[in-house]
């Protein structure tokens, strides 16, 4: 099982920014020129080499830079980054759907990707006819296709509507066939965003569901999510991109730590004259942490306690502190609120105590809420999030659900009854 | 890493590297399904909703063939060398619409499947085959249409007669739908980048059609502008399609020739412009 399913070597992808006007024809002309002038033969169409020719061209942009990567048969990986690193150019490049400026990509085995769903839809056919036209544009063949077919109409639930033209469809049932066309795909490689478990929340548990399938089947999987619980939930490896570089390839959990921290602590400090308000909560970090600079990395199961610093104006008597926990769908999983003496003038801090943090590693929102009697003085919906990490935990934890609570199994003694 | 990576077999590599010419004739093969499936979809989808349907394919060459009739043979009196005249302007514009189909639907293949494409790799030249497979449907419909009038005017006594030669017209409609596709994809390709030509595909057309013998037969084209006839490949098609049909042409084996060879020469340089614009085109639809 040791052969490989995709292999990434230097690949690099530059886009032309901006329009193509007239004058980017006289810029190709201008490189052509200098080309001829330094006695080299530069092919003007090349943006590679025009990109290293002039590294100051603000028209040249190298979306992806210089990657490499090999993944094997049947391991599934994620693909993770800010908007912008580079992880849709680099999917594109592996669904061939532009080629790469520089570089090789080698594959093993028919790729697909669920990329974008509803490829090649017709309004005017039939759920049908569109099951037909999709699947094929997506690399099926026709039997292949019938032999689906009876799946993909159950999966969408469109059984009664399969022979009414598309146009008549509600664009929930347009994503739902969608979908399920490119669900029931079988390639070797296949490409997942989970971007595309749409509609409503039963369809969405659904398509994560059928996902699951997908990765439990052993096939190669290049998943791509901005949801860690999902990445740490469905796969074993990661690719961490960043400004089109590779910044690191490893084991999820670790990989996927570091950039829940590094993407945690990029954000800003709060600054009183950003509020404008009597009193407010500046900042927050936890006062014994695994690290991070600050310090908002938790360990799933273990105490911990939070700082909140608080500026204020003035002093404020008889006040209530609320604290929300929820998680990266802003789905409350904890609150409480209590009351405190008050407020000093100028600068203090808070600290609430947890004697455990039973939560999923993962990311977390935090909110703050200050109230003087009933009055509410500060929100704060707190920037950076929190991290949890699974590190320490025994491995054969399930990482499955919201929280992680020690539990056992015995067996009753018979003699009980 | 490098050794286990070339040891390997691979399925697909995918490269920095321009072959210049990339006919992926294997994968156009496995993928002929879904160019079946593309074929049923525009031939269902174009008349969903309209009354007349592919009667619509009829009206056209019969409203222009008797257009043409009355200004060309009625006032013009330009000669149809012994054919009825709107027999003449029928097989001109039969043989012309399914050459003027297949190079006009190539030509906006990058600009018409620009979101499927940016979304979904297949072959792309899967899609301007499809489109001439669907413009050979209309073809069909209309060849229909004028063998009725075909048979109407013979038995009505015109001098034409039909003969072994119609045997050729396969091949001609084979070298239309291959000119139309070779000049259709060069124009395709340079429009990913330059969208001017796009606007000057319907007009370059009509003047190509002005010189290809519709509206008159190559017999009547003075001495000192014959060699126009000879450097456009349409002239030999249009002329053998009419002789093969009712007997009357100028037909001479060297031209066919040589418009063969100018043919495949801009099918292939089509091709090659296709095959890179294929690759890039993502990025500047």
């Amino acid at each position: 099982m040791s052969s490989l399913a995709i292999s990434v070597e230097r690949v690099s992808k530059v886009y032309r920014l901006g329009e193509i006007t007239r004058r980017q024809l006289f810029d190709d002309v201008a490189r052509w020129v200098r080309g001829i002038a330094r006695k080299r033969h530069v092919n003007y169409r090349d943006l590679g080499a025009a990109a290293e020719e002039s590294p100051g061209a603000t028209d040249l942009f190298w979306a992806v830079r210089d990657v490499s990567f090999d993944i094997k048969q049947g391991e599934s990986v994620a693909l993770i980054g800010r908007n912008g690193a580079g992880k849709s150019t680099l999917l594109k490049l592996l669904s061939r759907i532009t080629a790469p400026t520089r570089g090789e990509i080698r594959l093993n085995g028919r790729l697909a990707s669920m990329l974008e769903v509803g490829t090649g839809f017709h309004v005017e056919l039939t759920g049908r006819d569109n099951v037909y036209l999709s699947g094929t544009i997506m690399g099926m063949s026709r039997h292949e296709v019938r032999d689906k077919f009876d799946d993909i109409v159950a999966f969408a639930g469109l059984e009664q509507f399969i022979d009414t033209p598309v146009k008549r469809y509600s664009s929930g049932m347009i994503v739902r066939l969608a979908f399920s066309v490119a669900a029931h795909l079988e390639p070797e490689i296949m490409i997942l965003d989970e971007v595309l478990a749409v509609g409503d929340q039963q369809f969405h548990n659904q398509c994560i569901d059928r996902i699951k399938e997908i990765v439990n089947q052993g096939r190669t999987i290049l998943f791509v999510s901005h949801n860690m619980s999902y990445v740490r939930r469905l796969t074993q490896k990661t690719l961490w991109m960043q400004k089109g570089a590779l910044v690191e390839f490893g084991p999820t959990e670790e990989v996927v730590n570091r950039y829940e921290s590094s993407s945690s602590s990029v954000a800003g400090e709060r600054h009183i004259h950003d509020t404008g308000k009597r009193a407010s909560v500046l900042s927050w970090r936890l006062t014994e942490g695994v690290g991070g600079e600050p310090n908002i990395l938790a360990r799933s199961g273990a105490a911990c306690a939070f700082e909140f610093a608080i500026h204020a104006d003035e002093a404020l008597q008889s006040c209530r502190f609320g604290f929300t926990l929820s998680d990266f769908d802003d789905t409350p999983i904890f609150v409480a609120t209590h009351g405190f003496a008050g407020v000093p003038k100028g600068t203090s801090s808070l600290v609430l105590e947890l004697p455990s943090l039973p939560l999923q590693p993962g990311q977390y929102r935090l909110e703050t809420k200050l109230y003087q009697r009933h009055e509410e003085v500060d929100v704060w919906h707190c920037d950076p999030m929190l991290v949890v990490s699974g590190h320490g935990l025994p491995p054969d934890r399930s990482n499955e659900g919201l929280i992680n609570l020690e539990s056992s199994l015995r067996m009753r003694s018979q003699a009980a009854n | 890493m490098n050794s286990t990576a070339k040891s390997q077999e691979w399925t697909a590599v995918i490269t920095s590297k321009v072959p210049l010419l990339d006919l992926p004739l294997g994968e156009l093969w496995r993928y002929r399904d879904m160019i079946a499936f593309m074929v049923r979809r525009d031939i269902i989808a174009t008349f969903k909703q309209t009354i007349l349907g592919p009667v619509w394919y009829i009206i056209q060459p019969i409203i222009s063939s008797v257009v043409f009739t009355i200004i060309f043979s009625g006032i013009g009196g330009i000669p149809t060398n012994g054919i009825p005249p709107f027999l003449f302007y029928l097989s001109g514009n039969l043989i012309w619409y399914y050459f003027s189909a297949c190079l006009t639907s190539a030509s906006s293949t990058f600009r018409a499947n620009g979101g499927l494409f940016t979304r979904v790799y297949f072959p792309r030249l899967a899609v301007p085959l499809a489109q001439s497979i669907v413009n050979l449907w209309h073809f069909g419909i209309q060849a229909v249409i004028f063998a009725g009038f075909y048979f109407y005017f013979m038995w009505s006594g015109a001098n034409i007669a039909p003969s072994y030669r119609i045997i050729v017209i396969p091949a001609l409609i084979a070298q239309c739908a291959l000119l139309g596709l070779g000049v259709g994809c060069l124009i395709s390709a340079l429009t990913t980048r330059y969208r001017d030509l796009q606007i000057a595909v319907a007009p370059l057309v009509q003047l190509w059609m002005y010189a290809s013998c519709i509206f008159f037969p190559r017999s009547s084209v003075p001495e000192n502008l014959q060699w126009i006839m000879n450097l456009n490949p349409v002239v030999p098609i249009v002329e053998t399609f009419r002789f093969a049909l009712m007997g009357q042409g100028q037909v001479e084996i060297h031209q066919w020739v040589f418009s063969l060879a100018i043919t495949m020469a801009l099918l292939l340089l089509g091709l090659i412009g296709f095959s890179r614009a294929e690759r890039t085109m993502a990025d500047t639809i």
